[in-house]
């Protein structure tokens, strides 16, 4: 290493002392088969340049609601949309380690910027959103050994619009019939589920089973949304096959009921009074030796 | 008199714009940028990828088509979603590339001669298949148009994700008027003056907020991925001194009772909404009672 140095000072020293006149710089031509520029550079490119010099690669929402209405929700995370991009491309599936930063946002649901940002750019002015929610994803796929518990997360938002507090008591269910959505299947390459009696298999725990849901108009709130863990442990017993585990609404116990509506009055609002009949999550769950 | 050094650096640039087959010709597209609408995609999303050619020599001229390809899979980006396709071009959009020609098998065909900017906007669908290849790269190829086999892949790729199908179940329903203060409340109220009349509007609780020929009483949006029928019902029938009725347009006349049975009002498509105008009938009704019921809506995927 030394002895490069020393031949490059060398070199350079040589270069000063023998050069009794200004350098001349020769323009040498170098041919290759790259276009010669006979036009003004491309705006994309000094648009990146300057993105680039001006360090502004952070990921920042962009301007197309008052940033008040996310003011209650914790700040934008810096590679929100990468994170997103992972989500949807089902490359980060540990949703339980997800922060909320992420899922709080509203952009974390599809359909948010083609559907949600029209609907609240452009308000009714004299209407309200009485009820409404959203779950996303509706629907998961897991393999599970007898006797081990897999767990499934899934996200259920108060929806575009809606002012009032929504009671939400999720039920279980084993419907007999289950089909995946379309581009989805099954490991063994099957899309349809059919069961009968299949509840004696599983050990089904839901957390949080009951909830509020805060209004996200006109502001998002943190409440607005809610992380619903779905832990399901395989009996030994559990004949090896596919199944189909449904989380839906009900309606909520009258405590709960009594409690939320002393709270918010006349702003409460029972959440299974409008309802899909398409669950609102479906866990399939193929069960292995 | 002093000598004169000269520092004389020799450098090699090896520009390879293009990875190319082996037999030489054509090197005229030079370079290219591809762009897509979305990189983060599921099965059955339309999108677009903007691909813009350098073409800088005299070729090709006719000779040679564009296409898109996936650099696992090669050309295969056609018009059609054939199993084991990834993609399948809906349209070629060649506007701004005044040269081109955009052929029915989703190729473009280029005559230019000289140095020029092409861009063309190719619309794809992502096929099934898509959804078992992680990520995508997609690029271009040059073919030759009478022997396929001779064709020349870019080097230059977008990726893609295709993710799985992304279900999203999501409505809002909408009530006249604004948000309840502490004198009203989400409810549906019918009231008359007279023992029996028809096509009674319906107000929001204790507000001036009524239903109207331009007000319905009930809007549902569709917020989610799925299109679903949408159905109403009671959670127990009504005495006899009263019916509900419904309709999708302010026509009492064309309202049909609701019940206790789920009653089809329309299909709601993702992004759309649906009104539905609601009509009270009074029959002898009695004076100063009242009753209520629980209407519920439901949305059945179609």
């Amino acid at each position: 290493m030394n002895r490069w140095l020393l031949g490059l000072a060398v070199v350079t020293l040589v270069v000063l002392v023998g050069c009794s006149q200004p350098v001349v710089v020769v323009n040498t031509s170098v041919n290759t088969d790259a276009p010669v520029r006979d036009k003004p550079y491309s705006e994309a490119l000094e648009r990146e340049i300057e993105k680039e010099l001006a360090g502004d690669l952070a990921q920042t929402r962009p301007d197309y609601l008052p940033e008040a209405m996310f003011s209650l929700l914790p700040a934008f995370p810096q590679d929100f949309y990468s994170v997103r991009t992972l989500v949807r491309a089902g490359r980060i599936t540990d949703f339980e380690k997800l922060e909320p930063e992420y899922w709080l946002q509203p952009e974390f649901f599809p359909q948010f910027e083609d559907i949600g940002v029209p609907l609240l750019q452009n308000p009714p002015e004299d209407r309200w959103g009485a009820f409404g929610m959203a779950s996303y994803p509706a629907e998961s796929i897991g393999t599970i050994a007898k006797g081990e518990t897999l767990s499934f997360y899934f996200f259920m938002k108060s929806n575009y619009l809606v002012e009032t507090y929504q009671g939400v008591q999720l039920s279980l269910d084993f419907p007999a019939t289950a089909q995946v959505s379309t581009g989805l299947e099954l490991p063994d390459g099957s899309k349809v589920v059919e069961q009968d009696e299949v509840a004696k298999y599983f050990d089904v725990r839901i957390s949080p089973d009951a909830f509020l849901l805060e209004p996200n108009y006109p502001l998002f709130r943190p409440n607005g949304t809610q992380k619903i863990a779905v832990h399901i442990t395989v009996k030994e017993d559990a004949p090896l096959g596919n199944y189909a585990i449904t989380l839906d609404t009900t309606k909520v116990p009258e405590e709960l009921e009594s409690l939320w509506m002393e709270e918010y009055l006349t702003k409460y609002a029972s959440g299974s009074l409008t309802k899909l009949d398409k669950p609102f999550f479906t866990a399939f769950v193929s069960v292995a030796e | 008199m002093q000598s004169l050094w000269i520092l004389s650096i020799v450098v090699t640039l090896l520009v390879i714009p293009f990875a190319f087959a082996d037999d030489g010709y054509p090197r005229s597209i030079v370079d290219i940028w591809l762009t897509a609408s979305e990189t983060e995609l599921s099965v059955g999303e339309l999108f677009t990828v903007t691909g813009t050619y350098w073409v800088f020599d005299g070729e090709p001229s006719g000779e040679w088509t564009l296409r898109l390809a996936t650099q696992k899979q090669g050309i295969p980006v056609d018009g059609s979603c054939s199993p084991g396709e990834l993609f399948e071009v809906l349209e070629a959009n060649v506007s701004e590339c005044p040269m081109c020609t955009a052929l029915s098998d989703g190729s473009v065909e280029v005559s230019d001669q000289q140095r020029w900017l092409h861009r063309v906007v190719w619309t794809l669908r992502v096929c099934e298949d898509a959804d078992k290849v992680h990520p995508i790269k997609l690029t271009t190829a040059l073919v030759n148009k009478t022997t396929p086999g001779n064709h020349w892949f870019t080097d230059k790729t977008k990726t893609l994700h295709i993710g799985p199908a992304t279900s999203v179940l999501g409505f809002t329903l909408t009530l006249p008027g604004q948000a309840p203060t502490n004198e009203s409340t989400a409810q549906m109220v019918f009231n008359s003056s007279a023992a029996s009349a028809e096509g009674v509007d319906p107000c929001v609780h204790a507000t001036s907020h009524c239903q109207s020929s331009s007000v319905p009483f009930f809007v549902y949006h569709n917020t989610g991925t799925e299109t679903f029928d949408l159905s109403i019902l009671l959670d127990q029938e009504f005495p006899s001194v009263f019916e509900l009725g419904v309709a999708m347009s302010y026509a009492p006349s064309a309202a049909v009772t609701v019940g206790t049975a789920p009653l089809f009002v329309g299909s709601l498509e993702p992004g759309s909404s649906l009104d539905a105008y609601f009509f009270g009938k009074f029959i002898n009704a009695y004076p100063f009672h009242s009753t209520n019921r629980t209407l519920t809506s439901r949305g059945v995927s179609s």
